[in-house]
């Protein structure tokens, strides 16, 4: 019989609970995923009652006065609070998203619950490994290949259709909402390259400047790195930035289909 | 609303190649040698006392480049360092311990929030002398303070606790710098504006300020002189003027 518990280690306990201060104003509970690797002990849920007064609007706003003012080892990762990084993607109630483009209010006023990106490996709280994740990204060369050399009195010019095109793809901030959101992408991570790497190679695959649209395509052309897609839209779904992956990756299927028939 | 950091002017002396200097011997221009800076972090002085928009980026693009080519230069395959001494990195092993280790009464986010309190409200946008002395000695308490932080995660993994605390004691004695500065300039000049000196003193303060942060409060100031005229003789030199737009 198949078992489809989780594995011993990977559990989640019931963790602490941090009151709210007595007369605090306005209550928030935040339901936090907490593990630290070095204690050998399974992951748990922590629960903060933050008074939300004085506080940022934000989910990350929330995070850093706990961070500050209640438990200074929560660990996540941030640093533009204003979603351009891409630093601070996690699953807020259920949803890949950006923790600074996240407002409270829009999360109804029941308890907040955050976990890491979904079925990646953990390496403190809320922070995953990203490290297979950038490997495919730099594995689809996200870089101009051209063997002409540039004008010798400036630079190789697009006109502005030719920009407008790579536009919306180039505008991808990398936070990995997308691939962590994707069913196709948990369960073949190792093969697949998943959404964002996807995208990014469609952005060089238009670029008119660029030279190796041919090499690009003959490197996707396999059963795992781009077929894995099962035009499931998750990604789509959760994209903070509103870029279409989904449709990106579409595209590349249907520029390999066009070039061999 | 209010006003936020966009870009750090001034940073570590460079000359035009990267290459950082501090004056030793009469000499303004002095190369230390090994030691090179480019981007937001130096300052080569292509920008003035007022950086203007999207400036920053060409600056990191041109003198990135600079940088390069300066190393390819000077640097042959094969030469060796010079000898270290043994006690090399003792320094900062001893640091990330003390911090790592801090068990005083103060939270890193309190001291910090205190910091930028005193930035935001005396190191203004809009500054004035008494502003400036004001901000510069309630600096000076809660950078004291610093010596009783305390960091509760102790782990080696990801431990954003002691980063921030590290970058506290950075930003401690940037804020140092940036405040004391600001009050030994006399005067109004680029993004520098002085309400009790609304006017540029081209006479007096036409000079870069070299600082060196001894301590909490304590700083000594060394002056160094700004170039004026251009590399070739394709355009001619114009003199700072006025802006009046
Ligand atoms: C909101 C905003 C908008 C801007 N818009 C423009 C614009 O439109 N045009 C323009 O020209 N300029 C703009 N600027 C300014 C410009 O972006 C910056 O000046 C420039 O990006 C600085 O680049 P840098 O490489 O020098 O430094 P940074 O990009 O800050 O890089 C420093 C790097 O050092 C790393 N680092 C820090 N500490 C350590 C350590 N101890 N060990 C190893 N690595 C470390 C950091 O992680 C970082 O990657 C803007 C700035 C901001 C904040
Ligand atoms: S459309 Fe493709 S890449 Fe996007 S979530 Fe679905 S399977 Fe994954
Ligand atoms: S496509 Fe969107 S969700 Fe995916 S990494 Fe880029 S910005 Fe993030
Ligand atoms: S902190 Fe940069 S995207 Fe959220």
């Amino acid at each position: 019989m198949a078992d489809f518990r989780l594995p011993a280690n990977s559990r989640i306990r019931q963790g602490k609970t941090h009151r709210a201060p007595a007369g605090a104003g306005k209550v928030r509970v935040l339901r936090i995923y907490r593990f630290d690797p070095t204690s050998g002990e399974n992951p748990r849920v922590d629960t903060f009652e933050l008074d939300v007064a004085g506080c940022g609007p934000m989910v990350l706003d929330a995070l850093i006065q706990i961070k500050g003012t209640i438990d200074s080892s929560l660990t996540f990762r941030r640093s533009c609070r204003e979603g351009i990084c891409g630093s601070c993607a996690m699953n807020i109630d259920g949803l890949n998203r950006l923790a600074c483009t996240t407002a409270m209010e829009d999360l109804g006023g029941g308890d907040i619950r955050i976990y890491p990106l979904p079925h990646m490996p953990v390496v403190k709280d809320l922070v995953p490994d990203l490290t297979n994740f950038y490997a495919q990204y730099a594995s689809v060369k996200p870089w101009l290949v051209a063997q002409t050399p540039p004008p010798p009195d400036g630079e190789r010019l697009q006109s502005k259709a030719e920009q407008e095109k790579i536009d919306r793809p180039a505008a991808c901030i990398l936070c990995a909402c997308c691939s962590t959101a994707c069913p196709s992408y948990w369960w073949n991570s190792d093969r697949f390259l998943g959404p964002a790497a996807l995208l990014a190679a469609y952005r060089w695959i238009i670029d008119s400047r660029d030279e190796a649209t041919g090499e690009r395509l003959d490197a996707l052309e396999d059963p795992f790195r781009l077929y894995r897609c099962h035009t499931i839209m998750n990604c789509t779904d959760v994209c903070p930035k509103d870029l279409n992956p989904a449709k990106a990756i579409a595209e590349i299927k249907r520029m390999l289909v066009e070039r061999t028939s | 609303m209010q006003p936020t950091v966009h870009y750090n002017m001034g940073g570590v002396p460079c000359n035009f190649h990267g290459e950082v200097v501090a004056p030793r011997g009469g000499d303004p221009d002095a190369v230390v040698p090994g030691l090179m800076a480019v981007g937001e972090a130096a300052c080569v002085s292509v920008h003035g006392a007022n950086r203007l928009g999207s400036n920053s980026l060409l600056d990191l693009v041109v003198f990135g480049r600079q940088a390069a080519r300066r190393c390819a230069e000077l640097q042959r395959p094969g030469m060796r360092h010079a000898p270290l001494p043994g006690d090399a990195g003792e320094l900062a092993v001893s640091r990330l311990d003390r911090l790592r280790n801090a068990q005083g009464s103060r939270p890193t986010a309190a001291i910090r929030l205190e910091m930028q309190k005193i930035m935001q409200m005396d190191a203004a946008v809009f500054r004035t002398g008494e502003s400036l002395e004001e901000g510069a000695r309630k600096l000076a308490q809660t950078f004291e303070s610093f010596a009783d932080v305390r960091v509760s995660d102790r782990s080696l993994i990801w431990n954003t606790d002691l980063v921030e605390t590290m970058e506290l004691e950075n930003l401690l004695l940037q804020a140092t710098a940036t405040i004391q500065s600001a009050a030994n300039r006399t005067e109004s000049r680029g993004a520098h504006a002085r309400e009790d000196f609304p006017q540029r003193d081209d006479e007096h303060c036409l000079r870069h300020t070299l600082v060196w942060v001894e301590g909490p409060g304590r700083v000594r100031f060394d002056y160094r002189p700004v170039h004026l005229n251009t590399l070739t003789d394709e355009v001619q030199t114009i003199p700072p003027k006025a802006r009046t737009y």
